[in-house]
């Protein structure tokens, strides 16, 4: 059975990637055709052509104007996904249409729903506005992964891994020392992991950025809406500043870490990342600094989890891991994405009994 | 709101989770905190945990 929840809305892509040529992208293990029309919306629609499935992505399949004109032996699709011609005949069979997927453009990315179309309510899709408020700057980039996307739920939720595998970038000892608190909303189905350091060393990534030096306060909140948007909420500031009784906080750095975890199949992931930041907003140094660091950082997740996903494509059945503190965000989202891909018991072995109320 | 709470206790290794109910529940790990969270009611009892005395020999199975 698969580990990909359905009716569920994905991030297929950021905006700035689709224009007005045919763009394909792998989705839950549905490959998609996306365009954006004159008129400036996303259309999403399959990928295989209903002739022979020729990939209408594939040259010398073509779009004009509004309509996409498959390679092989020309059917003509509008942006609604109909079939408006074909070859050596009037008669346009009535079924010849294209699977069309709701889309919606939001906060600089291209959500898709995948699942039953009448399902899709883009008031669910959770937010993420810093990624486009004038008041940030954000620098953001897309890694492929070679490993299934609960690999990637857990490293993001269990933020000890920093101390070990991003020694020198964003870790520090007191990550993996300090104990964290985990909540599960059950209704809105979100997992919160809070780390609050108050007296901690400052890694380079928000040494170079912030400009603080010497000891920090770092507080990392976790905020994560299976399947797809995973939130960081990253407050730096001098040791002993806090926030102001009203929740203002204007001697605090504050960086917003964004991941959009996307199946593309049971054995890959889209990882989108994206760094929001409220300080230095026109400093291109900075913004170029906390994208090549971001970007490294990911690839280093990126490099363990693609071993980590070999290692279990081939190890023999039930092997039974251990968990402990740190885990528990990790053994919560399990849990919520175990529940929405219609699963009794999470993956590798953990079992989760069913929700009672 | 129902919300399910998992703080590590201060200065020890150990769980504590807090039920939507108000029930708590302190362990060693944090799947052994699941369980008992998704578990309710089972085990929950609201009223706080009691105050653990010895129990006089003879008395009754501890519950
Ligand atoms: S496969 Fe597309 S027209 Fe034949
Ligand atoms: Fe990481
Ligand atoms: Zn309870």
């Amino acid at each position: 059975m698969s580990s990909i929840p359905r009716d569920q809305w994905y991030v297929a892509a950021y905006g700035r990637e689709i224009g007005h040529d045919l763009f394909s992208r792998t989705i839950c293990g549905e490959s998609i055709l996306f365009w954006r029309t004159r008129a400036g919306e996303v259309t999403a629609m399959s990928d295989r052509c209903v002739h022979r499935r020729f990939p209408l992505s594939q040259a010398p399949s073509r779009l004009v104007e509004d309509q996409v004109v498959c390679g092989y032996h020309g059917f003509t699709y509008g942006a609604d996904g109909v079939c408006v011609a074909v070859p050596g005949q009037t008669r346009v069979p009535r079924t010849a249409r294209l699977k069309r997927y709701p889309v919606v453009e939001q906060d600089s990315f291209v959500w898709v729903w995948i699942g039953d179309p009448a399902k899709a309510d883009a008031a669910r899709i959770p937010r993420a506005p810093w990624l486009v408020s004038p008041d940030y700057t954000t620098v953001s980039g897309m890694e492929p992964l070679r490993a299934r996307f609960g690999l990637l739920v857990d490293n993001l939720l269990d933020l000890s891994h920093e101390t070990y595998l991003h020694g020198g970038y964003i870790g520090t000892p007191e990550v993996a020392a300090t104990p964290i608190t985990t909540e599960v909303d059950e209704e809105a189905g979100i997992v919160y992991v809070s780390r609050h350091m108050d007296d901690a060393e400052c890694p380079p990534f928000y040494a170079k950025s912030t400009g603080l030096t010497g000891r920090i306060m770092r507080w990392q909140d976790i905020e994560y809406t299976p399947p797809c948007l995973y939130k960081l909420h990253s407050r730096i500031a001098p040791l002993g500043v806090l926030p102001n009784p009203d929740g203002s906080d204007p001697d605090a750095f504050h960086v917003e870490v964004v991941y959009a975890i996307t199946p593309e199949t049971e054995h890959s992931t889209h990882d989108f990342w994206a760094v929001a930041r409220d300080f230095a907003l026109d400093d291109q140094g900075v913004s170029d600094f906390l994208a090549e660091q971001n970007r490294t950082v990911v690839l280093q997740d990126v490099a363990a989890l693609d071993v980590l996903e070999r290692v279990i494509a081939t190890e023999p059945p039930g092997y039974q891991e251990l968990s402990i503190n740190i885990d528990t965000g990790g053994l919560a989202a399990r849990r919520l994405l175990a529940r929405m891909a219609g699963q009794a018991t999470a993956p590798s072995g953990t079992a989760v009994p069913a929700p009672r109320s | 709101m129902r919300t399910l709470r998992v703080v590590w206790v201060p200065g020890g290794d150990l769980l504590r989770g807090i039920c939507h109910c108000g029930a708590e529940h302190v362990a060693e790990g944090p799947a052994e905190i699941w369980e008992w969270l998704l578990g309710h009611p089972d085990g929950h009892d609201a009223a706080p945990p009691p105050v653990l005395v010895a129990a006089p020999s003879g008395a009754g199975a501890a519950p």
